[in-house]
This record gives structure tokens, C-alpha cells and sequence, in this order.
């Protein structure tokens, strides 16, 4: 029973070293001492490093659309992973089941792209 | 070698047929000139909902027996069939009452967004596994949750619509966290095989009972898991109100009551005491906050809390007569509840704001058809003769008397008594008070008539008396219906 959560255990343990040692490295790997100033001592958030986060701050909507287009496609992509290995026992099935997926997105991506929200201005 | 499940093409009908709608209607809301984008859209949502109801209708003339297809995902029985013709016709009726709503903008995609709801839920009706139980109510409820928000210029439909998709998303989650535990305690998916898993008493099978039965309550807007309901069917476009207050109690009532009996036959000493305690709560707190509401569409919210304890009272019997009352109760429901929410649109669309029981003065004489409509309708949630109403309730309380909840009977022909003092109140401003009285003022004088509306209310107006004198066919169909699930 236990050691059917072997697998999780592992998981979980790389899950917590990655993070970990992206932090130890950076602290290792600089050749000579680096300037802890305030400015490199803040949060990095893409590109955004003025303090703490902010409730009043305000970002265009355009960073808001492309993100949840990506997940969208991104998404649609990792689906093709188990089709491509799985591709030969599942045979047309599967591709028929895939092209179905696809095809609901692609009504959603012309929606969208004749809507303009690809459109950065 | 993988098994690869088959697909009934013929039992997803209805939802494919809405599921196409939507995309279609998508696609046109962005390609076709945009003089006719709202035309097209509406006139397909209209089509796929008119279709889904129609293969619903054939899906329950060709199915005798219950089968689950697709690898046990989904049933095919006549119960779903049956929510699925109700909720088809809900539908179509509602783009009616959609079709005048003044918008400025994604004129089109609304009814995209309605025929996509329509789709989750007729699929949702034909769960047979936790997995697409959760897959359907999460497909109607991101649509609905777009839904109520859609008015964007007015802060009540943002504010409503944060507040269904906060709740919404909690009430989601619980249902989520019971199933895992369900899971948990089986290893099984399957409703028929949750039951025929014999879990007993396990305490994570009836902690997850409590939490996936909490869940649905959510949807279902019973108290004390309603309060989300008067703020939401208040804030949201009077058309998407009128949708959900009836077609997401239909799918959610009916679902309930499949998975209680389906999965959970063994502990129904269990959940006929939950059920039965929800239903008094509803039923008190229902009709006793009705009291209290000066705005229509708020009183109209609390009414459905208290006509959920209603149906929940049927439920609770956990007998096949309780779930014959329980789909009969719907069906009048639903047209008595379309139809109020599409009079009050309608006084909206005149008044320019949110209708209080002032503003309804002397609506009775000014629109002869909305008055008298709206008339029936207050009758007819009271329960009283010449309408479906009566039978519903009528039946609710045989059920519940038969399977021996006789304090259940009490509680409900009580509440019915205190129910008619608000429900006339309506009636009363209808039509013992003129505008010109109370100085209701139109909004840039009198609009010309919205014929698609009054049609539906005259259709919503023919089901509610209709349910009344052809009482024995519907209840021939709920009885077809009921023998799906196993009692």
C-alpha cells in the first residue's frame, strides 16, 4: 500500500529541489561577490520590480488576453503528447477524437482572432 | 491494445445539437455583417434548442430501458430525455425573451454563450459517472458565470457576477472535494458502481455524500446554501435570470436526484434526513425572506428557494411517487418561472431600471397580456386550481405523506398559506394601483410591444394552465421517466 506512494514521494522531493537549488545556485555559482543591493534583493515578476505587489496597480488587458490565449493553446499542445505516443493502438479513433478537440479551439481561435484580441495596440 | 469506448451518436444528440449551435453561432457573431450577426446567432441558438428538445423527445420514445454508453460516462434513459426536452424548450423560449433586451455590444455571442449553457446541461442530465457529473456542471456554470456578468455597464450584473462565480466556484469545489472522497472510499466512479461497491457506512462514503449532496445544493439554490440566489438573480439581464432560475433548477434537481438514488441507494435512511432538513430550511426561510422584498426580481429569487424546499420535499420521500412529483413539479415550474422573470424584462425595458413591487402599479391595465400572465404565474407558484402548480404541489405532498414525512406535508401546506399573502401582493399592485397614481414614469414614453416576448409568455402562460387540464400525459412521461432509476 505505502509503496504505492513511492513515485509521489519522489515527485514531491524533485518538485521541492528545483526551486531549491535555482536559489543555491545563484548563490554558488557568481565568481566574485556580488552587490546585494535593494533593487536586486526585490521579487523578480516579469519585469515588474517596484516594491510589493500592488492592488491599485493597474495592467493593460492585453497581457491579461494573451495569457489566457496561451494556456489555451498551450493546452491543446499537451495533448498531443499522449496521441503521438500512443498513436498506433489507438489508430483513427484517436485522431478522429483529437480532430474534434481541435476543431472546437479553431472555432474559438477565429473567434478571437476576428474579434482583434491578437492585436497588441 | 486500448479499448476504445463507442460513441452513441444518438444519445448525445441534444447536446451535440446545441454544442453546434453555439460554435456556429460563435463563428457568425464575428463573420457575418454585423447588421445580421444578432439575427443569425439568435435564430440558431433557437434551432439548436428546438432540436435538442426534439431528439430528447426521441431518445426517450426510443429508450425503454436504461443503458450507459461511452464506457459508462453516460446514461441513456428516459430520465435524462426528459430534462433534456424540458430544458431544449426552456431554452428556445428564452431566446424569445432575449430577443428585445437592449444591448450595445457581442449581441451575438449571448446567444452563443445560452445555446453552450444549454449544451452543459443537457449533457449534465445524462451523468452516470462523478467524472462527467463534475465535467457538466462546471460547462454550465463558466457559461452562466458570463452569463449574469454580461451587462457590463451596470455595476449590479459585475457585482452578480463576481458573487455567482465566487460561490459558484466554492459550491464547485465541494462537490469536487466529496467526489474524491467518494473515490476515496470505493476506487469507484460509476454511480451503479459506487453502489454495487458496498462501501457501508464508511465515513469518507458519507463525508463525501454530505459534500457532493452540498454541492448540488449550491445549484439548486436551497437553503442555507441559497445565498447567493437574490443577489444573483437579481443583478444578472432579466432573460439570463429567467434560464437560470429554470433550467438550471431542472438540471441540477434532476441530477440530484440521480445520483442520490443511483449511487447512494444504501444510505437512504442517510440523505432522505439531509434532504428533508434541507427542504424545511428552504421552505421556512424561503417564503418568510420573500416577505421582506420590495424588488420583484428579489422576491421572485426567494419564491425559487422556497419552491426548491418544494421539490426537495419530494426527494426526500426517496420513493418512486416522490420522483414522479419531483419531474411533474418541473415542468409548470419552469414555464411559471420563465414566464415571471420575462414580464418583469419587460417592465424593465420600459422603465429603464430594476422593477420594485411599486413600479409593477398598474401594469395589469396597461399590458392586458403581461398582467393577466403574470397573474397566472403568482396563482400558480401559490398553487392554486387551473394551474400545473396545484397538481405539482398536490403531488409533492402524496409523496411525501405515502413515504411517512408527514411533518414535511405539514411544514409545505403551511408554507403554501404564508406563500399566498406575497404572491397576491403581487397581483394587488398589478392592478389596484395605476402608474399614474405612484407617478411610474416610462422611460422615454411607451415602447412599442416586443411580440417575441409576449409570444413566449403566452407560451409559458399556455404551459402553466396547460400542466393543469393535461396533467395525466406529463405524468404519464415523469412515471416513464422515474422507472429509469432503480428504487
Amino acid at each position: 500500500m505505502l509503496s504505492n506512494w513511492l513515485p509521489f514521494l519522489f515527485y514531491a522531493l524533485f518538485a521541492a529541489a528545483i526551486p531549491a537549488s535555482m536559489i543555491a545556485l545563484s548563490f554558488l555559482l557568481p565568481k566574485r561577490p556580488v552587490a546585494r543591493t535593494r533593487q536586486k534583493l526585490l521579487p523578480f515578476e516579469s519585469g515588474v520590480s517596484e516594491g510589493p505587489p500592488d492592488r491599485e496597480r493597474r495592467f493593460t488587458i492585453s497581457f491579461y488576453l494573451t495569457a489566457i490565449l496561451f494556456i489555451l493553446f498551450d493546452i491543446e499542445v499537451v495533448f498531443l503528447y499522449p496521441l503521438a505516443v500512443r498513436l498506433e493502438e489507438l489508430g483513427w479513433f484517436g485522431v478522429g477524437e483529437l480532430a474534434v478537440f481541435i476543431g472546437i479551439l479553431a472555432v474559438a481561435f477565429v473567434y478571437v482572432w476576428r474579434k482583434g484580441a491578437l492585436r497588441w495596440s | 491494445m486500448i479499448d476504445t469506448p463507442k460513441v452513441d451518436w444518438f444519445a448525445l444528440g441534444p447536446t451535440l445539437a446545441l454544442l453546434g449551435a453555439s460554435g456556429v453561432a460563435l463563428l457568425a457573431s464575428v463573420l457575418v455583417p454585423a447588421w445580421m450577426r444578432k439575427g443569425v446567432a439568435a435564430g440558431l441558438a433557437f434551432l439548436g434548442f428546438a432540436l435538442a428538445a426534439i431528439l430528447g423527445g426521441a431518445v426517450f420514445a426510443e429508450t425503454a430501458s436504461p443503458e450507459t454508453t461511452i464506457a459508462g460516462s453516460m446514461v441513456q434513459d428516459r430520465l435524462g430525455a426528459f430534462a433534456q426536452v424540458v430544458v431544449g424548450a426552456i431554452g428556445a423560449i428564452v431566446v424569445l425573451v432575449s430577443w428585445a433586451e437592449p444591448r450595445r455590444s457581442h449581441r451575438g455571442e449571448y446567444y452563443a454563450l445560452l445555446a453552450a449553457a444549454g449544451a452543459g446541461m443537457v449533457f449534465f442530465v445524462t451523468a452516470s459517472n462523478l467524472m462527467t457529473l463534475f465535467l457538466g456542471l462546471e460547462w454550465f456554470s463558466l457559461c452562466l458565470y458570463v452569463l449574469v456578468a454580461y451587462d457590463t455597464h451596470r455595476a449590479r450584473s459585475l457585482e452578480a457576477g463576481l458573487k455567482y462565480l465566487i460561490v459558484g466556484g466554492f459550491g464547485s469545489a465541494i462537490l469536487l472535494f466529496g467526489s474524491a472522497l467518494v473515490y476515496g472510499a470505493t476506487g469507484e466512479l460509476g454511480f451503479a458502481e459506487i453502489a454495487a461497491a458496498g462501501a457501508g457506512s464508511d465515513p469518507f462514503l458519507v463525508a463525501g455524500l454530505a459534500m457532493v449532496l452540498g454541492g448540488l445544493a449550491f445549484k439548486v439554490s436551497a437553503a442555507p446554501f441559497h445565498m447567493w440566489t437574490p443577489d444573483v438573480y437579481q443583478g444578472s439581464p432579466s432573460s439570463v435570470t429567467s434560464f437560470m432560475s429554470a433550467a438550471t433548477k431542472v438540471a441540477a434537481m434532476l441530477v440530484l436526484l440521480r445520483v442520490l438514488t443511483t449511487a447512494f441507494p444504501e444510505e437512504r435512511e442517510i440523505w432522505t434526513v439531509a434532504v428533508a432538513v434541507l427542504a424545511a430550511v428552504s421552505l421556512v426561510w424561503g417564503n418568510l425572506a420573500a416577505f421582506a422584498q420590495r424588488d420583484v426580481k428579489r422576491l421572485l429569487a426567494f419564491s425559487s428557494v422556497s419552491h426548491a424546499g418544494f421539490m426537495l420535499v419530494a426527494v426526500a420521500a426517496g420513493t418512486e411517487a416522490g420522483a414522479e412529483a419531483l419531474l411533474y413539479y418541473l415542468v409548470p415550474y419552469a414555464a411559471m418561472s420563465v414566464g415571471a422573470f420575462a414580464v418583469v424584462a419587460a417592465r424593465e425595458r420600459e422603465l429603464g431600471r430594476d422593477v420594485s413591487l411599486e413600479d409593477l402599479a398598474g401594469l395589469g391595465w396597461e399590458r392586458p397580456l403581461l398582467g393577466l400572465s403574470l397573474w397566472v404565474f403568482m396563482l400558480g407558484f401559490a398553487g392554486f386550481p387551473l394551474t400545473g402548480g396545484m397538481f405539482g404541489k398536490l403531488f409533492v405532498f402524496t409523496a411525501a405523506y405515502e413515504a411517512g414525512d408527514w411533518w414535511l406535508v405539514v411544514l409545505g401546506v403551511l408554507a403554501t398559506a404564508v406563500s399566498i399573502a406575497y404572491y397576491l401582493n403581487v397581483v394587488r399592485w398589478l392592478y389596484m394601483r395605476t402608474g399614474a397614481d405612484l407617478g411610474v414614469a416610462l422611460a422615454g414614453g411607451s415602447p412599442p410591444r416586443d411580440a417575441a416576448l409576449e409570444v413566449a409568455v403566452a407560451l409559458t402562460v399556455l404551459v402553466t394552465v396547460g400542466s393543469f387540464f393535461a396533467a395525466q400525459p406529463i405524468l404519464d412521461a415523469a412515471a416513464d421517466a422515474a422507472r429509469s432509476l432503480p428504487f
